[in-house]
């Protein structure tokens, strides 16, 4: 009864004009950045996080979190009708659905695409609801040195699976601890590294950082890259956008299970949305009686990756406002333009802003729907801004990170920051280093810090009270095999190859 | 990529000394009560152990590895120009106003690094600095400097 309640109190919240143009601003730009391929939802949502300073910080979460599931849905279209992943999670989708779309099914294809969605959003809406006040609960045990290991496992994880080397990204995620350490120290109130700069007294400005590192180096690539205009878009006319029953027959089953296993794959630090998809896939594959059909227009490699990737989505949001852990960078972001107005996620979140948490749980239902009108009448719209042209559409992006950055404090040197990060970013694209790792660090490492100071202080200066406690101890512990097995095995490689090449070499000169 | 990597792992192995140092600057504190300086310091041994790891490995990697040239043709070029663009956009935004510095940011674009025909070079650019000032200004309330230094 509480829930329903709570829930409805969100309602009330949400219906507000405020919130409600908010939350549409949010789905439609994220829906226009998953169907432009070259700028992702990181992007999108570090270039609009200047505009959100201004509106009450329940409005702005809404409007963020809007762009990233909005993105989801909006991804699926370019695969399906130009082959064209807007985002990496709808890579999968490419596979079947753009052979539907060959085949003259490209309407069941992007409509079991939204239907898909929109089910697996509202499904991760609900396990949300159900799971946060137990999980707050749980958290609110938790005390500074139990936050320790748990942002430390939260880190270790995400870095472990952001791809690339593993190595580069833990010397990211360090880089990003010590960005995290600029400007004033939150318990003795000393300035660490501001060298006189007034903007870096506050720290790196975040939004300047994230647009440089994701906006301004995304455009810089593809200036590099020529600024190629999208390749050839589906030209048959669309009809019959809703599935038949035959196809909502094959459909049902994946659905249900992308669903289920995006969600509970989305709420771990690290997978977000693209592994869950990739799984997806494989299992309904396996599970197909003719799994020939798959790659050459199967509906079921459509339902079930895009339902998953929605699900995961939106299940990255549970750690976030249960437990104050951000499942990957664009979370990370969400975390920190809540800082920016004041607010902490985690478990006090609940108590002290019931507004802010049950007003954005409400907000995805009422989004969920709004990206299911959006989706399927405006198709057709989606196809022409595909063809929108690039070299004038990288020039209002850059101006926009620009003034955004600049409207910050009306001060240039955030812009210069910002530009600054966006050469960072381009370098680190072009020498395979990743950015989620760097993002995670500089906004866990100060709450790392503290935490760690607290615990040290409370013990008086013993390092066993990390392992003297269950609950830090298992997390460090897992910590430390997630470092050390990748690392162990690499060397063992090595070793073997080494004792191979000595090997055979030996046999040669006999 | 061995070749960038030796270099990249140098200029971190900098930086860790750099932060290094600074820390040593700083209130270290002791166990019982870290001061500022505590955790900035422990990082920057860090960044320097994994930054000679990498060094390590890259030295280890057989030489073929390196082959691969990172920048290929003249295209970087642009990147370049666009990135010098926006720094001195930032830069004299302040001093020259908005509609200027923004008309001039816009010609370097459709000029250099996205050719397109002189009348979207020249007009275009009037039109985007224009609306876009009215739009940032009137639409969403950002306060833009219209004539820079000129206005004192």
């Amino acid at each position: 009864m509480d829930l329903l309640h709570n829930l409805f109190y969100g309602f009330t919240v949400c219906f507000e004009p405020l919130n409600l143009l908010a939350c549409f601003i949010g789905v439609l730009s994220g829906t226009l950045v998953g169907v432009l391929p070259g700028i992702g939802p990181a992007a999108t949502i570090s270039i609009l996080l200047p505009i959100t300073f201004k509106m009450p910080a329940a409005t702005s979460l809404i409007m963020l979190s809007g762009i990233y599931y909005g993105a989801m849905y909006g991804g699926s279209t370019t695969s399906i009708l130009v082959n064209i992943p807007g985002e990496a999670a709808s890579v999968v989708t490419c596979l079947d659905g753009y052979q539907m779309a060959r085949q003259g099914k490209a309407g069941p294809a992007l409509g079991i695409a939204a239907f898909g969605s929109f089910i697996a959003g509202t499904f991760a809406v609900l396990m949300i609801m159900l799971l946060a006040p137990p999980l707050t609960k749980l958290a609110l045990e938790f005390g500074p040195p139990e936050y320790v290991g748990l942002l430390v496992l939260a880190m270790t994880m995400v870095t472990y699976l952001s791809g690339g080397s593993f190595l580069k990204s833990l010397i990211m995620a360090v880089l990003g601890f010590i960005l995290g350490t600029i400007g004033i120290d939150r318990i003795r109130g000393v300035y660490r590294f501001t060298y006189g700069i007034t903007t870096l007294t506050d720290g790196v400005p975040l939004p300047a950082m994230v647009m440089g590192l994701f906006g301004i180096s995304e455009v810089f690539v593809n200036i590099e890259e020529g600024l190629i205009s999208q390749g050839e878009v589906y030209q048959a006319k669309l009809k019959g956008l809703l599935p038949s029953l035959t196809d909502w027959k094959n459909s049902a089953l994946p659905i249900a299970r992308g669903s289920i296993l995006g969600f509970f794959l989305g709420t771990l630090p690290g997978i977000g949305a693209i592994i869950p998809t990739f799984i997806s896939y494989s299992i309904e594959k396996k599970l197909s009686k003719n799994p020939e059909r798959f790659g050459r227009g199967a509906i079921e490699g459509v339902a079930g990756p895009e339902s998953a990737n929605n699900s995961a989505a939106m299940g990255g949001l549970l750690p976030l406002l249960t437990l104050g852990v951000p499942a990957n960078a664009i979370m990370a972001m969400l975390l920190g333009g809540l800082l920016i107005h004041g607010v902490q996620t985690g478990p006090l979140l609940l108590k002290q802003h019931p507004d802010i948490f049950w007003g954005f749980i409400a907000s995805m239902y009422i989004g969920n729907g709004m990206l299911l009108i959006l989706n399927l009448p405006l198709i057709g719209i989606w196809v022409k801004i595909l063809k929108a042209p690039y070299p004038i559409l990288f020039a209002l992006i850059l101006l926009f990170c620009l003034v955004g950055a600049y409207s910050m404090n009306s001060n240039y040197v955030d812009a210069l920051i910002m530009v600054f990060f966006g050469v960072v970013g381009y370098l680190m694209k072009k020498l395979e280093f990743e950015g989620p790792p760097l993002v995670l660090g500089f906004i866990l490492g100060p709450l790392i810090e503290e935490s760690l100071r607290q615990s040290l202080l409370r013990s008086g200066g013993s390092f066993a009270i990390f392992v003297h406690r269950p609950i830090t101890g298992t997390f460090l512990l897992l910590s430390c095999i997630i470092i050390v097995l990748p690392l162990g095995l690499s060397l063992f490689n090595f070793g073997r190859k080494k004792l191979d090449m000595l090997n055979s070499r030996k046999a040669k000169t006999k | 990529m061995k070749r960038w990597d030796i270099k990249s792992a140098v200029a971190l192995l900098v930086l860790s000394a750099l932060v290094f140092l600074e820390s040593l600057q700083l209130d270290l504190g002791r166990l019982r009560n870290p001061g500022p300086g505590f955790f900035p310091l422990y990082l920057s041994l860090l960044l320097g152990g994994l930054s000679l790891l990498l060094l390590l490995k890259a030295l280890l990697q057989r030489n073929g590895d390196g082959v691969k040239p990172l920048w290929v043709g003249k295209r970087w070029i642009k990147v370049v120009l666009c990135a010098a663009g926006l720094f001195s956009y930032s830069a004299v935004l302040d001093l020259i106003g908005y509609p200027i510095a923004t008309t001039l940011l816009m010609v370097l674009f459709f000029r250099f690094i996205a050719p397109q025909k002189w009348y979207v070079v020249y007009c275009g650019s009037v039109i985007i600095a224009v609306v876009s000032y009215v739009v940032f200004k009137s639409w969403l309330g950002i306060q833009l400097p219209f004539f820079g230094v000129l206005s004192f």
